[in-house]
């Protein structure tokens, strides 16, 4: 999947909100359809840093949907589409974890396990040394557990602002921007403490960018 | 941008600052590239780079569902199906709890179980064409798809589209019943014996004694059926579902009892009916003017009455027409769907229009379905047996 993929939606994308009072108000099948192709995977991406049951994940989003075509009577008008479907599609899967006693814990989800529906996009490798440096970074966000990676996802994937970010975990504006300023901390020092051939590879890589300019 | 806050900056503080993200991410925001970004901070030329460098690589990897399997769980939305639960203990729970209410309603209603309902039980057929099931377990295969089978007044002779004649013994309305099933696709209508019409849809069943001769006239129906019922003030006519019965003297009127669908419903054309469901014991008692509709609700078993201004059009199939008017691709492919048992989806995008005008039930589905794509301009495909609908 391209990198844009989960950001180009934007928090006021005027389509989506459109989409969204067209079926608040209407009823409108089509913009209900439009909204949930255009936020699946978004909110796919979110639960497999909780779940590594693809069914359960389904499950929740099929959940939440049904939740607002059934209520729709009762929705009201959003200014922020993408965080409220993000919190609503958290609560429930949080709900749906709890019912069926399945919340993983970060050690069980290994790269593994994705296997079966990973993306045929992957960002192509050009040079071994960017590889090493990837790994490092990736071994390290795989340590991390479901709630740092969520706060990673949230602002690196979704390129969410903090008060964004804020609002869906009911934190402080501060508190969120502490919690992934630590994170950044660690994963900075994990990259820098990698093999030497990693480190190797920065002086090299920051050479040949001075040699570039 | 103001470059004086960034002269502080470690590499942490660029990798959290947003314009920095967008910069890094997209090389370019407001004209301004991340070389001459980095330029402008001489001294923070190292931060920069790998700041740079971590927020490009710091995605978490994506996983990507196909869009058939999107498609599907869209589809179950709209279509309110629940989810079913794979935690085995709860399933078998479930099935303990089911099979305590079969037994105890079993036994409760044991006594109040007409012969023809442990007949109409016991006796299930499938069958791929339509059949006529004759009191004596014979079956006869009907091919055509719209079937007209007639009852003389004694029950003894039964004519099939007017060609052949059948001849059975006569038997006692308590003991021995005939049946007709209906598979998708196809229509029958019936003639029995007191001169009573049915017209079975698609999909259906009809079980009844070949003479009526009890206090009362009695049939059983699964799926969806029209009665005009021949008047006979001394032997009311009962139409029977597994949830619930009407009851009339003389009249029309369209009865569906879906039971896989859950979707019980009377619709009134002439005369009066009245409705009861449930047990002897809990029953509930329902009286329905014409042009209304009685919808059985699952969980109370109340009736929910609503007024029908179409009432021809609902009951267009039996003449071998589905009617619409104004109604979009959705609505038509619902009735489609139920009329030949096929799956189909809706996914487009855009308004796809409305449609009056009558569909011909003699067509194939197949014909149907290109029919429909070529009226709402939309394309479709077979996916595993499900007809998809998309731009």
């Amino acid at each position: 999947m391209k990198r844009q993929d989960l950001s180009r939606i934007r928090t006021n994308n005027s389509d989506h909100l459109n989409d969204w009072n067209l079926f608040i108000s209407n009823g409108s099948k089509n913009a209900f359809s439009r909204i949930y192709n255009d936020y699946f995977d978004i909110l796919y991406n979110l639960g497999i840093k909780f779940s590594t049951d693809s069914q359960i994940i389904e499950n929740s989003i099929q959940n939440l949907f049904s939740y607002l075509l059934k209520k729709r009577e009762r929705l009201t008008p959003v200014t922020n589409l993408r965080s409220y479907l993000i919190k609503s599609f958290r609560n429930q899967l949080f709900k749906d974890l709890k019912k069926q006693k399945k919340l993983v814990l970060p050690d069980q989800i290994t790269d593994s396990q994705f296997d079966y529906y990973s993306s045929t996009e992957q960002v192509i490798i050009e040079n071994e040394e960017i590889a090493e440096m990837q790994n490092a970074l990736k071994k390290c966000l795989n340590k991390l557990n479901s709630k740092q990676q969520e706060l990673i996802y949230l602002r690196f994937d979704c390129e969410m602002s903090y008060k964004e970010i804020a609002s869906i975990l009911d934190i402080t504006v501060e508190a969120c921007y502490k919690s992934i300023y630590r994170l950044i901390k660690i994963i900075k020092k994990d990259i820098e403490k990698a093999d030497t051939r990693s480190r190797n590879f920065f002086l090299w890589f920051i050479h040949r960018l001075e040699s570039s300019l | 941008m103001n470059i004086k806050q960034y002269q502080s900056y470690n590499t942490e503080e660029f990798i959290l600052d947003d314009y920095f993200m967008k910069l890094a991410k997209e090389e370019t925001v407001n004209g301004t590239t991340l070389n001459e970004f980095k330029s402008l901070l001489p001294e923070k030329k190292s931060e920069i780079e790998l700041a740079a460098e971590i927020v490009k690589q710091i995605q978490s990897e994506k996983v990507t569902l196909p869009k058939e399997r999107k498609d599907i769980i869209l589809h179950r939305v709209f279509k309110r199906e629940k989810i079913q639960l794979r935690n085995n203990l709860i399933k078998y729970a479930a099935a303990a709890i089911l099979a305590i209410g079969i037994i105890s309603t079993s036994i409760l209603l044991t006594n109040q179980r007409s012969n023809l309902q442990k007949f109409a039980s016991l006796n299930k057929v499938k069958s791929e064409n339509a059949e006529l099931v004759l009191a004596n377990g014979e079956r006869v295969e009907i091919e055509s798809k719209q079937s007209k089978i007639e009852y003389t007044p004694d029950g003894t002779s039964v004519s099939l589209n007017d060609t052949s004649k059948l001849e059975q013994e006569k038997v006692s309305s308590e003991e021995s019943f005939n049946q007709v099933i209906v598979p998708f696709g196809k229509r029958s209508s019936i003639l029995l014996s007191d001169g009573t019409v049915v017209n079975l849809n698609s999909g259906s069943r009809l079980v009844y004694p070949p003479v009526f001769d009890k206090k009362i006239r009695e049939v059983f129906l699964e799926g969806e059926a029209y009665f005009e019922v021949s008047k006979d003030k001394t032997k009311p006519f009962i139409v029977r579902t597994d949830e619930f019965k009407v009851k009339v003297l003389g009249t029309k009127f369209a009865v569906q009892a879906f039971k896989k669908q859950r979707e019980y419903n009377t619709l009134l054309v002439e005369g009066s009916v009245s409705l009861s469901s449930g047990s002897n014991l809990f029953s509930k008692e329902q009286v329905l003017k014409p042009n209304q509709k009685a919808t059985l609700t699952n969980s109370t078993k109340d009736f929910k009455i609503t007024e029908v201004e179409d009432v021809q059009n609902q009951i267009a199939w039996i003449h071998g027409y589905l009617i619409f008017n104004n109604e979009d691709l959705e609505s038509l492919t619902k009735k489609v769907s139920r009329y030949y048992n096929i799956d189909i989806a809706v996914f487009t995008t855009g308004k796809t229009g409305l449609f009056s005008g009558k569909l011909d039930l003699k067509d194939d589905p197949e014909r149907v379905i290109e029919g429909l794509s070529t009226i709402f301009k939309v394309k479709y495909e077979n996916q595993n047996g499900t007809i998809v609908f998309k731009d």
